[in-house]
Order: C-alpha cells, then structure tokens, then sequence
C-alpha cells in the first residue's frame, strides 16, 4: 500500500480510530495486524520474508539473552547476521552478482550461465532487515535487553509507518515506545497530521511533478541537450529529496498520531557547507547505522590515514551496494566516499585559501559559496544515483555542460515537451510551476532553519491556520500528481 | 478525540462548500448550443423532445460538432437532432453515461442512432480513460454515474479538480466551419492505414475487455429501448475497411438481437469515394451531406433494409 494511494487515505483512519478505541494493552496486536495488512497489500507471500526475520531475530535475543558464553554468543550473532543478510542477497543481490559474473567470465573468454532467481525485490527489505539487525547488535553489545514479547518485537520489525522506507529505527529508541502506548493526545495528534499533509504535498505536488520531467530525460539521455540534462539533474535533486523526505514525514507522522517519536531522517540537507555536513543531514537513520555498525567497528577515524581512507571507501561502497544492485549506486557510493577523502584532503588548502581572501568561517558569503558547492558535487552524484545504466551516467557527466550556446539551446529547450511526450504548453506551464515549487520549498527550508513551521503554526490564530490548511489543500488538490507513483526509496 | 475530528470535518465540509459555490458561479450563465462545445453536457437541454439522438465516437460526433453539419442533416432529414456523441476516440461507456443523462433532464428522442466503431468495445482508452473528464462541467449526478461506470479515481480526481482550472473557467464558445479538408490520395497507402487501424486497438482484442463493455452496449440498447425510442445500431462509414473487431461485435449483436429490439445497419463502405473524406475515418462536410442524403435520409424514413 503506497502512503499516496486512496487506500491509505481509507486504512489510516481506521487504523486510528480502532487504535484510540482499543484499550491500551490490545493496540500492539491491532498495529500488528494493520501493518502486516499493509505489507500484504502488495505482495502477500512476501510478509513471510518479514516473519522469518523476526523469528530469526527473536531467537537470536532470546539466546543472547540466556548465555554469557562468548563463543555461544558469537554464534548467535553470526546466526543472526547470516540469515537476514542470506536473505537480502539472495532476494536482492543474488541477479546482479551472477550477471556480473556471467559477463566478466564471457570477457575473458569463458562461457557461464549462472540461472537467475524470477523473485521479485521485496519491497523494503533493505530497511527491515538492518533495523532487525541493530536489534541483534544492540543485545549482543549489551545495550538492549533481548524482547520477550514475541508480539511485540514482530511490530518493531514490521510497524507500518517506517516498515518499507524508513527511517531505520534502533531497538532502544523504538521497542520501549510500543510497550506504552499513550492516549489521545490533540495536540500531537494534529503535530502528526500536519507532518502527514505535509509529506504528501512534498510527494504529489513537487516530486511527482519534477519527475515527469526527470524520468523522459534520463530514459534517453543522448536526445536531449546540456541544458536539458542539466536541469534535470537539478530536478532530480528536489525530486529525490521531496520523494524521500516525503514519505519520511508521512512516517514520521503517522506514527506520532499513536504516539510513537520516530528519529529524524533529513535536516535541510541542501543547506549542508560540506559533503560531512550533507551526511549529517541526509537519510540520517542510515549514515548512523553505517557508523555505529560498519564504520566505528572498523576503527573509525581512530586509525593510520591509510586505513581511515579504506574505511571511508568500505562504508561508502557498502551504503551504494545497500541503495541498488546496480554499478551505478556503486558508483554513487564511491563518488561520495572520494568526496569526503578529497575534501579531507585539500582542507588546509581551503583554509589558506579562504584566509587569503578575507573570508571568516562565519562570514555569509563563505557560508553561500560552501553550500553551493556541496549542492553542486551532490548533484554531479546524483546523475549516477538516477541513471540506467553507467554508460547513460557517464553521457550525462560529459555532457550536461555541452551546447550551451544561446539562444539556440534556449529555444530548443522551450520547445522541448513533444520529445518528453508534453504538449509545448503544457510544458511550460509545468516547467514554470516546477521552478516555482523549487523557490517555495527553498524559502520554507529556510524558515525552518530554527523551528519547523508547523511548531509555529501553533502559536498562530485559527482563523489563520485554517487559512493555511484550506489554501494546502486546495493546492495540493488543484496541482497534486495522483498517478500513484512509488516511493523511490521503495526499491531498495 | 471529538475536537479533532470535529475541525477536520468542519475543515472538509467549508472547503467543499466553497468548491462547489465556485462551480456554480463558473456555470452560470453559460449557454452553448452544440455546434460550440465538445461537452454534451453543458450543450443538453431539459425537458425537450428531439427526434433523433445520435451517439458514438468522433466518427459520430462530426454530424453535430460543426453547424453547416448539423444543418445539413436537419434540413435534409426535416429533424431535430441531438448529438451525444464523444470525439477523440469515445467508446461505449460515455455514449452510456450521456444517454442516461439524456433522459435523467427528461428528455425525450424518437431514434437513438448508435454509430459503433467495434474498437469501442475493446480499450479502456475510449472508455473510462477518455479525456471527456475535462471538458464536461461539474453534475453531481454524472459523477455517480461515472463511480458506477468504474472510472479510475484519478480521472475522477481529474474531472473535479479540471472545473477549476483557467481552462474550464475561461471556456468560450468555438464555432467550426464546414470541413472541406479532402483526404491526400498520396495518404491512400495500405501500411498507411494499417497503421491507422493498429492505433485504434492499443489493447488488442482482448477478450475480457469485449465481454465487459459488450455488457455496456446492451445496457445502452436496453435505455433506449425502455424509453420507447427506435434503436439503430450503425456501423460508420470509413476507408480502413472492416475491423479487426468487427466479427466478435457483429456476432454478439446477432446474439442480442433475440433479446432486444433493435436495427443493425452495416455502413462501413457507404461512402467510397476518398474525396468524401477528411481523414482515413472522418467524413468531411461534402461527405456528410453525401452519407445524409443517400443513406440515412431512406433509413430514418424506413426505406432502407438492413
């Protein structure tokens, strides 16, 4: 079930209301069943995939729990590790790997027909599999006690909100919350719902709408000029940022209507001054996991130079692997991984630099020029991130910034929207109001730097917010995209 | 929990108010005669008796969309005519919706022709997808009929929000003049016109789509027939020849003549001439006066034999 689906609009509030009607110590049953409905409205034999997670998981705890033998212990935790990342390769990578190797032998000469497995990619598996993971950790390391209630546990694998895209939550954060559930609560449950609404205009009024023009563009990215590819990109960037943070805030909401606070995912990551600071900012629960689970483990920054730079690559490697079985995720990965090291690398340089010209850490016009920068190199990532095939990215790196000869090219791209199956109106139109959008969601990030407007809507009159609430909607309903268009988060 | 469901009630119900005081003031005052619009519903009248009623797609649709047509074929026939059909590919569905519309203002029609393209009966295009969503003002009743009908939510998502777009609000009255366009001989090229025809099948004849709006057909011949009107069913004039879909549909209207009354014309080749057409499947105006005197004028006298 997708959150922009009329079906959620059906499945929410009924969940709500019986969740407010049960009794306290019935709604993790109720949430239990709701969210396996949700999963099994897509594909109903895959919640036995979240099922065998969880019973994996549980026992692990359970026997962690139990023995203070180390070896018994580290058994547990390969048990553990094996069988939810078994699974994740085999549903997720298992294609991808025998094609990569099917080619590379055929280059040398060799002929191999590895079969290929016909299942699909389970939708969030990605998601659910670490976050049952850093429970297993987390009891292993002794910071979280094992779970007793079998019930419970499976709703902290499976809790609809967070269940498919995220945030990735952590064992000591959640598991507590779905022990207690709180009552009803007005003003958090209105907080939930702006988030919620919130969510959804960043969804199907912006993303949806930049992606009619993105998805053309790079579906064939030889037949259009450097300044289509160009803008594309750029959209691509609002794109993915209004897609994801999206759903996050529809997560992030619908769980704070029963009560439960999910961890932040994304702070205006485009206002970031350094590809470190993007990191801090962007999908948030997951740089967190890589950290606390991949990259401390590895040594961290406590480590030979040499060795720091082989971590920075592992985890940047690891989180492009995670995002797609596709070398150009890989390649995304990587990118940002040389980033950092670059970055790291040519500092003093920076600093000397800015010294030279007079330019405070403090000072404005530093704090312009770095995050334009950032925005830049994380775009230039993102043509690799959105790309089909490597090829179709490295096209698109060498070329976005080719044919820029105007007014040619300008009047090219105005007369553009037939190649992207867009009447020239229609296309202009669209395109202005893209922009647009583009400007409205700069300006509210930039209010939002201090307080989410939303906590300030509070202080507001009623009359003014119900303005507020009455002009969202009538946007959103005027200008929303409603073809149901997935998360893209949801395939990885 | 009663405070916060008691504003977002209050919140959905003012806004809906609103919308819908808005539509009321865009349509008011708006009279288009046929000839000015593509919507049929902003065209249909209350309460009035017509003698012919024609409903199908474009095909159809050309005999009432452009005045020196329509005159044509009231001056020639000595009628008065209705049309309901849908241009831009319409299928079975709306010429449904429009005949239930049709008699729900009360209004009444001697002969309901049919003129119907066997694609009609085989894509979801012309049928629940079809654009007529933009263009059709905001009835209430209509939009039930099309919940009824299946149509998708986002095209009903669609023909709300449309209302209040500049488009629907600035619309103004578009007069067509006589079509005199002529079929370019060089056009007359059998992979051409294949190709003409594969388009007008973008599902393939598909099975479970014919038996779905093969239902719908009956309904419409059951309206019509209800309503005491003579029911014609027509194949239209074309140069493309027979259907792909023409023996599945022409089997199932023997099928459904044992149960209903209703005529069956085959005027797929009535008119042969391509000067007579402005496209492969369009009669132009020299084309329609042609098919009109010819042919319809002995059918609706009763002349003519199937």
């Amino acid at each position: 079930m997708l959150f922009n689906s009329l079906q959620f609009v059906l499945f929410f509030p009924t969940v709500a209301f019986v969740h407010f009607a049960l009794p306290p110590r019935y709604r993790w049953a109720w949430q239990l069943a709701a969210s396996y409905f949700f999963y099994m409205c897509w594909e109903p034999g895959y919640a036995a995939l979240i099922l065998i997670s969880t019973l994996v998981d549980y026992a692990a705890g359970i026997l962690l729990g139990r023995t203070t033998r180390q070896a018994t212990r580290r058994g547990c935790l390969f048990f553990s590790l094996a069988a939810n990342l078994g699974l994740l390769f085999f549903f997720k990578y298992y294609n991808f790997f025998a094609d990569s190797i099917r080619t590379a032998l055929e280059d040398l000469g060799f002929e191999c027909a590895l079969p290929l497995s016909g299942f699909l990619l389970p939708v969030g598996i990605s998601f659910y599999t670490f976050q049952t993971l850093s429970y297993t950790i987390e009891v292993y390391r002794g910071n979280q006690e094992p779970e007793r209630h079998l019930g419970r546990f499976a709703l902290y694998v499976a809790f609809f909100p967070q269940l498919v895209a995220g945030p990735i939550e952590r064992a000591p954060r959640l598991l507590p919350q779905l022990r207690r559930w709180p009552s009803f609560d007005y003003d958090r449950v209105t907080d939930g719902l702006k988030l919620i609404f919130w969510g959804l205009f960043k969804k199907v009024v912006i993303a949806d709408r930049l992606a009619s023009f993105v998805t053309p563009i790079y579906q064939s990215p030889s037949a259009h000029s450097g300044l289509a590819l160009s803008t594309a990109t750029l959209f691509f960037a609002f794109q993915i940022y209004c897609d994801f943070s999206g759903y996050t805030d529809i997560a992030i909401g619908a769980a704070r209507v029963f009560g439960v606070d999910l961890m932040d995912n994304f702070k205006r990551p485009y206002a970031a001054r350094s590809i470190r600071d993007f990191w801090r900012r962007w999908h948030i629960s997951l740089s967190t996991w890589f950290r606390d689970y991949v990259y401390i483990p590895l040594g961290g920054s406590h480590v030979t130079l040499r060795r720091w730079q082989v971590n920075i690559l592992v985890v940047f490697f690891l989180s492009g692997l995670w995002h797609g079985a596709n070398w150009t995720f890989l390649a995304w990965g990587l990118l940002h991984g040389g980033y950092l090291l670059a970055g790291h690398t040519i500092e003093p340089v920076r600093a000397r630099l800015a010294a030279a010209v007079h330019l405070d850490r403090h000072d404005r016009l530093l704090q312009i020029i770095q995050t334009l920068s950032t925005f830049g190199l994380v775009c230039f990532a993102w043509i690799f991130f959105r790309a089909n095939t490597l090829s179709d990215a490295v096209y698109v790196a060498t070329h976005w910034y080719r044919d820029w000869n105007w007014p040619q090219t300008f009047h090219a791209f105005i007369n553009m929207g037939p190649t992207i199956n867009m009447e020239p109106y229609f296309f202009l139109k669209e395109f202005g109001l893209s922009i647009g959008l583009i400007g409205f969601l700069t300006i509210v990030q930039a209010f939002q730097a201090r307080e989410p407007i939303r906590v300030r809507m509070h202080r507001w009159p009623l009359w003014l917010r119900f303005g507020v609430y009455s002009l969202g909607l009538w946007f959103m309903f005027l200008f929303g995209v409603f073809r149901q268009q997935e998360f893209i988060y949801f395939t990885f | 929990m009663k405070p916060c469901a008691y504003k977002l009630v209050w919140l959905a119900a003012f806004n809906a108010a609103l919308g819908m005081a808005f539509l009321v003031l865009v349509d008011m005052g708006r009279d288009l005669d046929q000839c000015q619009t593509d919507s049929v519903l902003l065209a249909m009248p209350q309460d009035t008796q017509f003698d012919l009623a024609i409903l199908g797609s474009s095909r159809a649709k050309l005999f009432t969309r452009i005045r020196p047509n329509i005159e044509c074929l009231e001056r020639t026939l000595g009628t008065r005519v209705f049309g309901m059909a849908t241009p831009f590919g319409g299928g079975i569905v709306p010429a449904k919706l429009y005949l239930d519309s049709f008699y729900a203002q009360g209004n009444r029609a001697d002969t309901v022709l049919l003129f119907l393209d066997p694609f009609m009966l085989f894509c979801r295009g012309p049928n629940e997808g079809h654009k007529l969503v933009y263009w059709e003002p905001f009835r209430f009743s209509f939009f039930v009929r099309m919940v009824r009908e299946g149509f998708d939510y986002r095209r009903l998502v669609t023909y709300i929000r449309s209302k209040f777009l500049w488009n629907h609000i600035a619309q103004k009255p578009i007069e067509l003049g006589r079509h005199d366009e002529t079929l370019s001989s060089d056009l007359l090229d059998p992979e051409r016109m294949s190709m003409r025809m594969n388009s007008l099948y973008p599902d393939g004849l598909d099975p479970a789509q014919f038996t779905r709006y093969a239902k719908t057909l009956r309904d419409v011949i059951a309206t019509g027939q209800r309503q005491g009107a003579r029911m014609i069913i027509a194949f239209a004039p074309t140069l493309l020849g027979d259907d792909p879909g023409r023996p599945m549909v022409a089997a199932f209207l023997d099928e459904l003549q044992a149960q209903h009354e209703f005529e069956v014309y085959d005027f797929t080749h009535a008119v042969a001439d391509p000067g007579l057409f402005a496209d492969y499947d369009h009669l132009n105006s020299a084309g329609v006066e042609e098919f009109v005197s010819r042919t319809l004028k002995p059918l609706l006298r009763g002349q003519n034999q199937q």
